[in-house]
């Protein structure tokens, strides 16, 4: 069964943020390296680094998205993604559809979400 | 495609409240010296130390200064005290420490210290207040941002303090119980246990632990984690996570019997590697 987090991040030109599908099938285990990001680690080796624009002292970061991840792998089949505001982000409007679709003004998305 | 069920066990692994380097040699003497620490305002009896050159574990007996702790040996693998130039960890499994710092003020059965928030630290009633100058344990009976209200008058202004609640400092650690391949000791260490995953079989979660006693045997630990996976997965879904139930060290004869009962143990680090 596939289950996702949808979680804001900056977009390409670091101005607003678009949501991105982060897997949480399969998960080994979550940490938090450093102040400003915590690690996905998966069962076949993939690693999710999600970085956040200010610091948190650890394990802030690593409960936060643990408890993120295991409420959404106890809802039911049919949401597939559920979304994460991640912590210290405030949420904004709506970017006009018009001119950059499926985009928002948050304050504090995460400023990148890499898989190595 | 893995298609098992997503089935974590949820560990308490304590926080590290303090890292540093050794600066004498505390080896044969059953202590740890640091001239930078300020162990006074930062730890407790029965806070345990990793000497993370060594491996080796030790219960705090007594903090006999600012830079020096009294040692108990833990674990399988005696130790005889922190050599010189040795990094080291330090938790607390008994107690949370809310705040530390010196009282600039004086009133009746009160702690006053204008330069912290007590209430954004976390304290609450009920929790507990060192007078480090004094020597005296206050309880806490009241809590303003600036003033902690005590039931014992102890406290004046240029007074060392330290403020802590009971209970661990812990957090919630998860680890995969689905998809396990093996379960089984290291073999180079006494309180080590690997946990390894299909479907590469390099997927390895490692959980570092101590008994407060010196005598335990690994396999019981390994044993106490299998019975936790089976125990996950038997679970109904929506249970995702399975809480880690503990284990008392079950050896026939156990040591420091008066350090939490010689059959406690800890976790210290679970990791992937």
């Amino acid at each position: 069964m596939e289950k996702f987090l949808s979680i804001p991040v900056l977009d390409g030109d670091n101005t607003n943020s678009q949501d991105q599908l982060v897997s949480i099938t399969g998960i080994l285990s979550i940490g938090q390296p450093t102040t400003t990001t915590a690690t996905i680690n998966y069962v076949g080796g993939k690693v999710i680094t999600l970085t956040w624009p200010t610091a948190y002292a650890s394990p802030i970061l690593q409960e936060a998205v643990q408890t993120a991840a295991m409420e959404a792998l106890k809802s039911g089949w049919t949401a597939v993604a559920e979304y994460y505001a991640p912590k210290g982000m405030v949420a904004g409007p709506a970017v006009n559809t018009a001119t950059e679709a499926g985009s928002f003004l948050n304050v504090n998305p995460l400023s990148t979400i890499a898989i190595v | 495609m893995l298609s098992n069920m997503e089935k974590f066990i949820n560990f308490k692994q304590l926080n590290v409240v303090k890292t540093g380097t050794s600066t004498a040699n505390g080896a044969a003497g059953l202590t740890l010296t640091d001239s930078a620490a300020l162990f006074t305002q930062l730890v407790l009896p029965h806070a345990i130390v990793w000497d993370r050159v060594t491996a080796r574990k030790y219960l705090v007996t007594a903090v006999t200064s600012d830079t020096v702790l009294a040692l108990e040996s833990i674990g399988v693998d005696t130790g005889t005290g922190v050599p010189n130039a040795t990094a080291y960890f330090i938790y607390m499994p008994e107690y949370t420490v809310r705040q530390a710092g010196t009282a600039d003020g004086t009133g009746a059965f009160q702690l006053i210290d204008s330069t912290v928030n007590f209430l954004t630290a976390g304290v609450k009633i009920g929790d507990y207040a060192l007078d480090i100058t004094a020597a005296v344990t206050a309880k806490v009976t009241a809590v303003t941002p600036t003033t902690l209200t005590v039931d014992t008058d102890t406290f004046a202004g240029g007074d060392n303090y330290l403020v802590y609640a009971s209970g661990a400092d812990d957090h919630d650690v998860i680890m995969r119980s689905a998809d396990v391949a093996d379960v089984s000791n290291a073999s180079a260490d006494t309180s080590i246990v690997n946990t390894t995953y299909e479907p590469s079989g390099t997927a390895v979660m490692k959980v570092d632990y101590a008994y407060s006693s010196t005598v335990g045997a690994n396999s019981d630990m390994r044993g106490a984690i299998q019975d936790a996976v089976t125990a996950s997965l038997q679970t109904a879904w929506p249970a995702v996570t399975y809480d880690f139930p503990g284990l008392l060290n079950p050896a026939v004869a156990v040591t420091n019997a008066t350090w939490l009962g010689g059959r406690d143990y800890f976790f210290l680090k679970i990791q992937k590697v």
